[in-house]
């Protein structure tokens, strides 16, 4: 009686830390504020990406580990694909996206390391109660002439914080894309095939033009 | 953005050479959903546009991008600090009459306020005084009026050496520089080379800030007509809109209010990536 008891004890315990960590866990993963989330990305990526003495192999690492831990790629990638991605079939697709996490680590590392020494303060955080986005603004101030950048983040709160869009100055990198593809599949027949072929050879062209280390 | 005159007979010679080397418009597809997005692309001219797009493109890269960088490396930035103010001072009077016709008084006391202080106490403009003493800097441009008065933009258009604009930002520039008071008082005071050099000045103090930029994206793009269009709709957009309310807003409903991109994609069906919670779906 005892014995069982206490096993009974024991498992009710370990199922109560269980549901505990559960339960404080589901809130604080989607109650985080949105413009907390955008702070701490700012300062992993200056603290990761500006580290001097790291090999352009190792920042581009560091970068796609903050991509795909913080951006909803398959969101990002779907959106900028438009109304080609309806008439595409799923493999298309899936190999489009992963070629497109190629192409936004390469294009983008420099970017944001070029970015990631300024100073990034979050400015406000436009949570709207009844929308599942939220758009976060921050600035970077360029050295120099001083020069201020605006940021806009568009931010999936659902699950979890996930960045879907960045706007430089009201210019948005999704809606960028989206053009700028259309174009390219306008001009091959609507093919996604023919689109990864184009950002394989671009990724290509970049990779053998990067300085070594 | 202004003093352009100078260069408006070279630049539409240009712009009838490519016209007549293209031969105007794009065809107008006739399936029905190639059409929509045909419309929303608005770039009728897109044969010839891509041709001056062409043309800029080499003549930056012969010419504009290697004297910026000279630019940047000779003169030390405190120094281009003070230039870009200087412009930026110079244009005062033709935002001034963008504020008044678009009714902004707020923004035009602001104007006046900046021309004033900087002028003055600001060594001719060379100091930004007014932004320290909390009045921002703003900029209006017909091209805005036009928009916030309700006219559309318009098909896009590529300029010859310029760049992009849209009919609608063309006309803008044109009485821009018509109202712009510096080139009758330059050519008053006998002084017609100025009007150029603040032309040439304006343009390498803009390519200079812009140099990291626009390599990336040419050298990330795979097609940067494409981008550049795309991106200067944007951020046309995004101008009209700043501070003003634009045509759709009321007062005060501003850049904040930026809409929120729509990243559901409910056509798709629960097959898709996309619309899956995991991003490691299983290839079968």
């Amino acid at each position: 009686m005892r014995h069982h008891g206490n096993a009974l004890t024991r498992r009710g315990l370990l199922g109560g830390l269980v549901m505990l960590a559960i339960v404080t866990a589901a809130p604080a993963l989607a109650s985080k504020p949105a413009g907390q989330f955008i702070e701490t990305l700012g300062r992993t990526a200056i603290r990761e990406l500006a580290e001097d003495g790291i090999t352009q192999t190792e920042r581009e690492r560091r970068f796609r580990a903050l991509l795909t831990a913080n951006f909803d790629l398959q969101r990002i990638a779907r959106f900028v694909l438009g109304r080609y991605a309806r008439r595409a079939s799923r493999e298309d697709l899936r190999r489009f996206a992963s070629t497109y996490e190629d192409f936004m680590v390469l294009t983008y590392t420099r970017l944001f390391v070029s970015y990631a020494g300024e100073s990034f303060r979050v400015t406000r955080d436009l949570s709207t109660p009844d929308s599942r986005y939220v758009i976060v603004k921050s600035e970077i101030n360029l050295p120099g002439d001083g020069e201020t950048i605006k940021l806009d983040w568009q931010i999936l709160t659902e699950g979890g914080n996930a960045v879907v869009d960045l706007r430089v100055e009201g210019v948005s990198m999704a809606i960028t894309q989206r053009d700028e593809f259309a174009a390219v599949l306008r001009k091959n027949d609507s093919s996604v095939p023919a689109l990864v072929e184009a950002l394989r050879r671009r990724i290509a062209r970049l990779r053998s033009a990067q300085p070594a280390g | 953005m202004h003093g352009h005159t100078a260069f408006g007979r070279a630049a539409l010679l240009v712009l009838l050479l490519a016209a007549a080397v293209v031969g105007g418009c794009a065809t107008r597809p006739t399936d029905p959903e190639e059409l929509t997005i045909y419309r929303e692309i608005n770039d009728p001219f897109e044969p010839m546009n891509r041709a001056v797009f062409w043309f800029n493109d080499k003549l930056d890269i012969v010419l504009l991008r290697p004297v910026a960088i000279g630019y940047r490396k000779v003169v030390p930035g405190g120094v281009r600090a003070g230039i870009g103010n200087f412009l930026d001072n110079l244009e005062s009077p033709v935002i001034l009459m963008n504020d008044l016709l678009q009714g902004e008084w707020q923004q035009a006391q602001d104007t006046v306020g900046r021309f004033m202080a900087n002028t003055i106490l600001g060594l001719g403009g060379v100091i930004d005084i007014a932004s320290g003493a909390g009045i921002p800097k703003h900029s209006e441009d017909f091209g805005q009026t036009l928009a916030v008065w309700g006219v559309e933009s318009g098909p896009y258009l590529v300029l010859p050496v310029i760049g992009p604009s849209s009919f609608r930002d063309g006309v803008g520039l044109a009485v821009d520089s018509v109202a712009d008071p510096f080139g009758p008082l330059a050519w008053g005071n006998d002084e017609q080379e100025a009007v150029v050099a603040r032309w040439a000045l304006d343009t390498v103090d803009w390519r200079a800030d812009n140099i990291e930029t626009i390599d990336d994206l040419r050298r990330s793009s795979l097609d940067f007509y494409a981008a550049i269009r795309s991106a200067y709709r944007q951020r046309r957009a995004a101008v009209i809109n700043n501070g003003n309310g634009g045509p759709g807003g009321p007062d005060g409903a501003d850049f904040d209010a930026l809409p929120v991109i729509e990243f559901d994609f409910p056509d798709d069906g629960p097959d898709d990536p996309a619309n899956q919670d995991t991003d490691d779906a299983t290839p079968r």
